[in-house]
Formats: C-alpha cells, sequence, structure tokens
C-alpha cells in the first residue's frame, strides 16, 4: 500500500478523540488546588507506606469509600477541611498550615473610638 | 498486544493507537498516568536506584512526582500547538519535537521510529510515535525514562514492542522482526 494511501485510511478510520482536550484544559484551569491536592495525596502515601496500612483501612476508618481514598491519594480530589482533619486526626499528622494569626495593635488607636461606635 | 482503535488527536496531524487490554487510547493514559500523583510516587519509589543516579542530581520522589506533573502539562501544550500550527506553517511542525528513536539516525526513513523528549533538559518523559510525514505522527505509547539505553528497564522493553506493532499496524504487513536489543 502506498503511504498516500495508509494516510487516508488513517484519516478516514480514526476517531476524533473530542475528549482530551477537555481533560488537559480541566488540569490547567484547576492547576493550583490541584497541586495543594497532589502534596497532601504524597503526604498519605508515605504515612500508609511507613505504616504499612492498606487505603482500604484508612477508608474504613474514615468512613468513606476505598474509591473515594484512592481519588484522593491520586491527587485529583478538591478535599474539604473537615476530611483533612479527619485525616489529619487519624494519621497524627498535619496535612496542611494555617498561619498563626497576627494580631496588629495601632497603639495610636483610641479605644474610645470604638467606645462612642458602641462597638463594645 | 492488539491495536484495536487509531484516534485523532489533532485532526490531520496527530494521532495515536489504542490497545486491546487498555480503555483509553495511548495519548489520554500517557498525560493521565503522568497526573497521577500516587502512579508517580509509586513508580518513583520502585526506580528510586535509578533516580539517585548523579544524573539526576539526586531529585526526592515527591520532587519527582512535582516535576513530572510540571513537564507533563508543558510537552502536552508544546504538542498541541505545534500540532495545529504545522498545519499551515510548513516550518513549524511536529518533526521539530520528534526526532528518530535512533540519536545516530543520518536518513529518516517511512515510518521512523520517532521519539519526543520532555521540554527541559535533562528529561525523563518520552513519547514514542511513528512518523508518516513531516507533521503527521501516531502515538504509540511513552515512558518515563530514567536509564541511557531503552534496553535496561522493562516498561521501556515494552515500548520497544509497541514501536514495532505501530509500525506493523501502519505498514499493514505480516512481518514480526522485533528489533528489541539494538542500543540506542
Amino acid at each position: 500500500m502506498s503511504i498516500d494511501k495508509i494516510k487516508q485510511k488513517l484519516f478516514d478510520q480514526s476517531i476524533k478523540d473530542d475528549k482530551w482536550l477537555a481533560e488537559a484544559k480541566e488540569r490547567q484551569e484547576n492547576e493550583a488546588w490541584l497541586n495543594v491536592s497532589s502534596a497532601i495525596a504524597l503526604r498519605i502515601l508515605a504515612w500508609l507506606r511507613k505504616n504499612k496500612m492498606t487505603q482500604k483501612e484508612l477508608a474504613h476508618q474514615l468512613g468513606h469509600s476505598p474509591q473515594y481514598v484512592n481519588t484522593i491519594v491520586k491527587g485529583s480530589e478538591n478535599l474539604t477541611l473537615e476530611t483533612i482533619v479527619k485525616i489529619e486526626k487519624i494519621m497524627g499528622i498535619k496535612l496542611i498550615e494555617v498561619p498563626p494569626f497576627e494580631v496588629i495593635v495601632d497603639s495610636s488607636a483610641s479605644v474610645s473610638h470604638w467606645e462612642e461606635e458602641g462597638a463594645f | 498486544m492488539r491495536i484495536v482503535n487509531t484516534f485523532a488527536i489533532v485532526e490531520n496531524s496527530l494521532y495515536t493507537v489504542q490497545y486491546a487490554d487498555e480503555r483509553l487510547n495511548e495519548f489520554r493514559r500517557l498525560f493521565r498516568l503522568w497526573n497521577d500523583t500516587e502512579y508517580l510516587e509509586s513508580f518513583f519509589e520502585e526506580h528510586k536506584t535509578d533516580l539517585e543516579r548523579e544524573f539526576w542530581r539526586n531529585i526526592s520522589v515527591n520532587e519527582a512526582v512535582f516535576w513530572t506533573k510540571q513537564e507533563a502539562q508543558n510537552l502536552e501544550r508544546k504538542l498541541i500547538q505545534i500540532a495545529e500550527n504545522g498545519k499551515t506553517d510548513r516550518y513549524d511542525t511536529l518533526s521539530s519535537l520528534f526526532k528518530p528513536l535512533y540519536d545516530r539516525t543520518i536518513r529518516i526513513e517511512e515510518f521512523e521510529k520517532s521519539k519526543v523528549k520532555g521540554l527541559r533538559n535533562p528529561n525523563w518523559l518520552r513519547i514514542y510515535a511513528i512518523r508518516l510525514d513531516a507533521n503527521l505522527f501516531v502515538i504509540s505509547g511513552g515512558a518515563i525514562k530514567l536509564t541511557a539505553t531503552m534496553n535496561e528497564r522493562p516498561h521501556l522493553l515494552l515500548e520497544l514492542e509497541k514501536l514495532n506493532i505501530t509500525q506493523k499496524y501502519l505498514r499493514n504487513d505480516e512481518d514480526d522482526v522485533l528489533d528489541l536489543f539494538e542500543l540506542f
């Protein structure tokens, strides 16, 4: 078969994959939180390996399905704070940190100003 | 291993195959894998000794996972951009990205076995394809290549086999010659 015929056969018989572009765009648009999700997944995977616990056992302790835990360790789950804290409690490790509050005291501000506003 | 379908990723330009034992075509399968933290962590743990070679500058498993994800996204973007450009610009075709599989190739043959590396250098991402024209390639697979040659690891030998299968499928010939033990 000539190369031109082979090319034409490829063009004619191939199925148009119209799903990859949506997948690629989704990955790009969600890159920021997917990176956080992936960092959490890596910590969970390391802990599971170190403590010889299976994803199924973790799922049982979490009260979720093994499929859900698998999505978490793939780094593709947009986790809720509730789930993160649950996992932290089971594992006894921190998965995310929130910076401590910084109370900025403005010494020039007068307390009486707030009192006048009825803030207290 | 048998090809059951071919898919157009970018029509008239970038194609890929689907094997009988896979749910997805190779292009989508690869980019899903290269964005899958669980798969990447397991792969780099398994190939830790390859990763710890001086060539890769003692990168950790966690760093390797993040680096791979980043590089995969860059490569995906670039492939699509060039595949589109190559339809109208004959100087910006997929051939500028895909190189012959064998580094010392002087003359490009019909159905040339080809590879594209990740964009930053050095890079362990590889996509393998058969060249049909300057801007027409059929992806047979891809891999993370941490060793100097493809003959050193089973998952890379499998990619050589897939290149042969795709080449044979496109040629539609009956020869079954596997040149698995060449060095490049």
